[in-house]
């Protein structure tokens, strides 16, 4: 089988998602089956762009190379998976968040001129593309839920596997908490700053991200502890290597990971993976799937002083936090996610 | 340096199918961020279409929007990603050999004759938003005026590997560089070789992964009897010890529009074979001052490979000459910049 697995790439962006497409294209090609990705350059803003955008992917046509057909269509993010094709099945990511449950955040649909209307297509477009697919599935129930909730739309959650599972490993506990998500808003940094300024325990976070550097929102995180007075207790990483990252997990006593809503949280399973337990909130969306609270980890309110008390309780008993890093590892190997599963769920 | 910009390469996507201009992208890409821009490659997908389907996608490439700031670029290298509005958008058009890809119009050769109309007024209009339109060699230049009208200045692409140059003796080889795309007519260079009155040998340098055609090229050299006179390089790490050690190199594609060859040859200094037909090649070529421009037949060609194999002394001295006519054009990345961001 042909296979084009088709996203979007969002101007100098790299991350998750492309890494997923990536894997994605390296097991199906492992699997016996030439894949390629096609990534078609797109920008979301503003609205009255958005409409123009996505008629221009209902016109696209991925349905043969050349003279040469192509059997099967991966679409992974809203607008790709627009793209009409007769085999067609999506693989969500996320759908267009600004225009769901993002649509009265500072980044919400709703906050630019004709907004509403932009949403109305969005909402539209989306029943066309995901009642013409064969099958609709999504990375987490988180996902799914929200497709659930905001288009009827009924879909299976198949999980994707961490890059480089088996490189995940557990040492000893150096003292720190460790944060290893890029900078952003949605996930959340300032809560973890501020609740570190009334933790009584001297609880030292690590933070790493490509906006840990200076400009935006990183610059304004390390300003916010500086303000706060936390001096040592944070250390901001640049972009570091996948061999200083493992290491990174390996040492640290726990992995905070608080985001809002999250769509799946990659960090979470490697997390597990090292055998550490994770601190994330009761509206971090789907690492909840995976933390189980005073098991493999904590599920706290999403407020400075319910993360505070939660840093306090996993760095006052290390003995503690290392049994439950030992369940959160017994728990993904027991949930034996692996790309097997996934190509067979995308090529039924 | 001026303002760093955020700039968008963009080339074709067929899947499936290897794209050489991606290369080219990737060149471009790199000299950019050393100058401290931000940029990017972005792949456009595109396949030979209906004609229903294809203004289809004509329209859905017109309809996308790359730019965010005022500080955005879009240099745009083939067919059909020049399409895409932009504020600042730049052609560079790259691509060509002797197959139409990359120019308007390529594979919809069954296109009805009003949709052709529309085709070609959306094109037209398409490349008159461009604030320049550049094109990587004359030939190619010529070809994009015999097909849209539109003039394009020939702004050569400084190639890869740098400082390639001369390294003494030579070994026992005339270098056929062979392109991807099967233009480079090698049963051509092959009956040439088998009516070489001198002892030559012949490498080819060709893609690693192209066992189709080394497979092509064994089975004509046999048919030939050409036995051990041919030889085969990979691409690769060692392409530039391979120019350097060659005694002349020999190509003859029909109608090349891609510079490389040539520009390699001159930087490493070498006497230069090639047909006369051979478009961006013979352009860069000056008969018996920097090589050999000749009829693309097997005799004519032959003739030529035999004055490089036995007269070394005067395949040195063009070769000299070619690479000062190289440094002549004193090609660089910071002017190519300075160009395609003006």
């Amino acid at each position: 089988m042909r296979i084009v697995i088709v996203n979007v790439q969002e101007p100098f962006g790299y991350g998750g998602a492309e890494i997923l497409a990536e894997d994605l294209r390296d097991a199906l090609i492992d699997a016996g089956h030439p894949t390629e990705i096609v990534a078609i350059p797109w920008t979301g803003h503003p609205a009255d762009r958005l409409l123009a955008n996505i008629l221009a992917f209902r016109l696209m046509d991925l349905t043969e190379s050349r003279g040469v057909g192509i059997d099967r269509l991966i679409g992974l993010k809203f607008p790709a998976y627009l793209i009409p094709h007769r085999n067609k099945v999506v693989w969500l990511i996320h759908q267009h968040r600004a225009a769901y449950e993002l649509w009265n955040d500072e980044y919400g649909l709703s906050r630019l001129p004709g907004g509403a209307q932009a949403r109305e297509a969005v909402r539209r477009a989306d029943l066309r593309a995901f009642g013409e697919a064969r099958r609709v599935l999504t990375i987490s129930r988180n996902v799914s839920a929200r497709l659930e909730r905001t288009l009827g739309c009924g879909s299976l959650a198949v999980y994707p596997p961490p890059r480089n599972a088996a490189k995940f490993y557990c040492e000893s506990d150096e003292r720190y908490f460790f944060f290893p998500s890029r900078s952003a808003p949605l996930k959340r940094q300032r809560l973890v700053v501020t609740a570190m300024a009334l933790t009584r325990q001297p609880v030292r976070v690590v933070f790493t991200g490509d906006g840990a550097g200076s400009g935006g929102y990183g610059a304004e995180l390390r300003g916010l502890a500086d303000e706060l007075g936390l001096g040592e207790r944070c250390e901001w990483l640049e972009w570091v290597p996948e061999s200083e990252l493992l290491r990174w997990y390996a040492h640290c006593r726990a992995v905070v990971f608080p985001p809002l809503d999250e769509d799946y949280g990659f960090i979470t399973l490697e997390a597990m993976l090292a055998s550490k337990p994770v601190l994330t909130c009761r509206d971090s969306g789907a690492t909840l799937e995976f933390v189980a609270h005073g098991e493999t980890g904590l599920a706290v309110e999403p407020n400075k002083e319910s993360v505070a008390l939660g840093m306090d309780e996993l760095w006052a008993d290390p003995d503690r936090a290392r049994r439950w890093g030992q369940a959160g590892r017994r728990r993904i190997d027991d949930l034996a996610i692996g790309w097997p599963k996934v190509v067979q769920e995308l090529l039924a | 340096m001026s303002k760093a910009l955020k700039v968008h390469i963009a080339t074709a996507q067929t899947p499936f199918r290897r794209n050489p201009t991606d290369a080219l992208a990737a060149d471009l890409r790199d000299a950019l961020r050393r100058a401290g821009h931000r940029a990017e490659t972005v792949q456009i997908p595109y396949g030979a279409h209906s004609s229903k389907r294809a203004l289809d996608h004509l329209l859905a490439l017109r309809l996308l929007a790359l730019d965010e700031s005022p500080d955005d670029v879009l240099i745009a290298l083939e067919y059909p990603t020049y399409l895409i509005r932009h504020p600042r958008k730049v052609l560079w058009l790259a691509r060509g050999a002797s197959q139409p890809d990359g120019l308007p119009g390529a594979g919809e050769r069954t296109m009805d004759a009003p949709s052709a109309a529309v085709r070609q007024e959306v094109e037209g209009r398409a490349c008159r938003e461009a604030r320049a339109v550049y094109s990587i060699s004359a030939a190619l230049a010529h070809r994009w005026r015999k097909l849209t009208g539109l003039e394009a200045l020939p702004l050569y692409p400084p190639p890869w590997p740098s400082g390639c140059a001369d390294s003494g003796t030579p070994d026992d080889y005339v270098l056929a560089p062979l392109g991807g795309d099967g233009s480079a007519r090698v049963e051509l260079l092959l009956k040439a070789l088998a009516r070489a009155r001198r002892p030559v040998v012949v490498r080819f340098l060709g893609d690693p992964g192209d066992a189709e055609l080394r497979r092509t090229l064994a089975r004509q050299a046999e048919t030939l009897g050409l036995g051990g006179r041919w030889q085969w390089s990979d691409r690769g790490p060692e392409e530039a010890a391979t120019y350097a050690r060659c005694r002349a190199v020999l190509a003859a594609p029909y109608e090349e529009t891609n510079p490389e060859t040539a520009l390699l040859a001159m930087q490493a200094g070498k006497a230069l074979i090639v047909g006369r037909d051979s478009g961006a090649l013979a352009e860069l070529v000056v008969h018996r001052r920097t090589g050999w421009v000749v009829a693309a037949k097997p005799k004519a060609l032959a003739r030529a490979m035999d004055k490089a194999w036995s007269r070394e002394d005067k395949s040195r001295v063009l070769g000299q000459a070619a690479r000062a006519s190289y440094l002549a054009m004193n090609l660089d990345w910071e002017k190519v910049l300075e160009l395609l961001l003006a």
